[in-house]
């Protein structure tokens, strides 16, 4: 029996040396690292002071420093295609948020004023990268999501100090994660300072709005709010959609003087149905067997285009392109990915983002191989691309059914679309995640459960404080997936030494 | 000549040091180990304007 435990560090969780995968594809995983150390370099050159000016000024920025040892983790066990097509959708991602980082850097004023400042257009969390399509001069950056999300998968005690600021003023402690951190980061004032403006939207959830005001307080660029509807199932909210969707591109326009360009804007939605397309023709492939995707990184690659992306990004096509071509070739030669597989399960719900590796745990101690997640079902519309106002309904139909959106406050069907998505994808288990701070997924507890005993399927909850590793830890979340494995599926653990480890200090 | 014999060596030289960095995870180490600490201290150390 294996004992990749004894690899790590106790505590830290920093690996004594990397993984054995043999010959072949221990020395391909070597090419990726440096390839991966080509992207950091690369990075840098955008803007060298600032970057490292950044870095000093910015508590949420040191997280990413865990940036290659996430890639580590998330690629842990993985062999042959599964390695391949991992590795080639991490440096799209690596290659995205770097961008976005050193963009943020060189146009943060708080350096400086900068020309470069005013050719972004802020979006606030999740809202829809598409809205700028029209404006080839300008460049969506994202507000928040930098400083939460994506820095708590690298560390996750990113996100514990901004939710203790949030708390200490007063705040009320039971607020989603995500929405605490947003708010600690404006109260701490660590936003950098750059945009010309900044969309804001209705958000998904009241915590949501709360952090909106807080940001509002310390951003000094002009503002909006982009009102999305939430029911979007009831055909009459297109009107308001395309209402919004028109005055979002007449405020960009207002406050940075650039004009609408419609022959620019259709080019990137035809570059969005392409990544949309791409994702369905991956769907295919991860129903069989005979998928190198699932795990971790493939879905992180669809939420990641989903919501920095949505066609502005040409390389996204080109890496699921790549991808593909690695699945198809496996899937013609009959090449068994993940050969430990013992279960297909799905996830659900909002995740642990402090644990962005569960999934590769789960396969590499219990051989149950994630075939989908939740994330994966986010968006995915067909926008038109040649009539503006269908077009502009499409985004926000695609945005509508955006992460926290379509699932979690879309409306009850939604959260439950899980049991066919089971069947769709070939899973036995379903994981419905307890992200104990969401108050949308909370309340369908009783009917997930009812169902699943009248499906008879097996239906496993994991608990956990989406951003905030100190409520429940990974170590936790893993001795309540192992007591199931052991109490109800009856297995035995593929690597002993994986069911109860120490990685609390670590990143 | 002994100039480019030099820098032949050199480059030649970067792939097994990257090789040995990358398998003993030299990398991480060091900025776990090494780089996060110090960065924690400066962080540490601001004064920030905390308000609503």
């Amino acid at each position: 029996m294996a004992n990749e435990a004894k690899r790590f560090y106790k505590g830290s969780g920093i690996a004594k040396h990397r993984e054995w995968r043999g010959l072949k594809d221990t020395f391909y995983d070597y090419t990726q690292w440096v390839i991966n150390l080509g992207i950091l370099a690369k990075f840098i050159t955008i803007s060298p002071v600032r970057i490292v000016k950044g870095l000093f000024e910015y508590r949420w920025f040191g997280g990413y420093i865990g940036a290659l040892h996430m890639v580590d983790k998330c690629t842990a066990g993985m062999r042959g295609p599964a390695l391949r097509v991992s590795h080639t959708q991490m440096h799209a991602i690596m290659k995205g948020t770097t961008g976005m980082i050193g963009n943020s850097m060189k146009g943060d004023r708080r350096f400086g004023d900068t020309k470069a400042a005013d050719k972004f257009v802020m979006l606030e969390q999740t809202m829809c990268p598409e809205i700028v399509a029209g404006f080839p001069n300008l460049k969506a950056l994202p507000l928040e999501v930098l400083q939460g999300l994506l820095g708590t998968y690298m560390d996750q005690n990113l996100a514990p100090f901004y939710m203790d600021i949030m708390e200490n003023v007063g705040l009320p402690a039971d607020s989603c994660r995500l929405s605490a951190n947003a708010a600690g980061v404006a109260i701490n004032d660590d936003y950098p300072q750059v945009g010309a403006c900044l969309v804001t939207n209705n958000m998904p959830c009241d915590s949501s709005t709360m952090n909106s005001q807080l940001i509002e307080r310390r951003i000094t660029i002009p503002t909006t709010v982009a009102g999305i509807p939430m029911r979007w199932e009831d055909p009459d909210t297109d009107k308001y959609a395309l209402a919004q969707m028109k005055e979002t591109i007449k405020f960009i326009e207002d406050t940075t003087g650039e004009k609408f360009d419609e022959k620019a804007f259709f080019e990137v939605m035809k570059q969005h149905n392409k990544e949309v397309r791409n994702e369905f023709e991956v769907w295919d492939i991860a129903k069989t067997k005979y998928t190198p995707f699932g795990n971790v990184i493939s879905p992180l690659f669809h939420a990641f285009y989903f919501t920095f992306s949505g066609g502005s990004m040409p390389y996204i096509d080109k890496t699921a392109k790549k991808a593909l071509r690695i699945a198809e070739k496996a899937y013609r030669n009959k090449v068994v990915s993940y050969d430990k597989v013992r279960h297909r399960m799905i996830t659900w719900g909002g995740p642990g983002c402090y644990y962005v590796d569960f999934n590769t745990w789960a396969y590499n101690c219990w051989g149950v191989l994630v075939a989908a997640q939740m994330d994966m079902f986010s968006g995915n519309v067909i926008i038109s691309e040649d009539n503006l106002d269908e077009a502009l309904i499409g985004i926000a139909h695609n945005y509508e059914r955006g992460v926290m959106r379509r699932h979690l406050t879309g409306g009850y069907q939604h959260l439950l679309e899980v049991w066919d998505e089971a069947e769709k994808f070939n899973c036995d288990i379903v994981l419905v995640y307890d992200d104990i701070t969401c108050k949308g997924a909370m309340g369908l507890a009783g009917v997930v459960n009812d169902q699943a005993k009248d499906k008879n399927k097996h239906l496993v909850w994991v608990q956990n404080d989406m951003f905030d590793h100190r409520t429940i830890s990974r170590n936790e979340m893993r001795r309540q997936f192992s007591e199931y494995m052991t109490a109800v599926m009856q297995e035995e653990p593929l690597d002993a030494s994986l069911v109860d480890f120490d990685d609390y200090e670590g990143w | 000549m002994k100039m480019k014999k030099k820098l032949l060596i050199g480059t030649l030289s970067i792939i097994p040091l990257s090789m040995l960095i990358y398998w003993f995870n030299l990398d991480n180490k060091l900025l776990y180990y090494g780089v996060r600490p110090i960065l924690n201290k400066v962080y540490n150390s601001q004064k920030r304007d905390v308000k609503l």
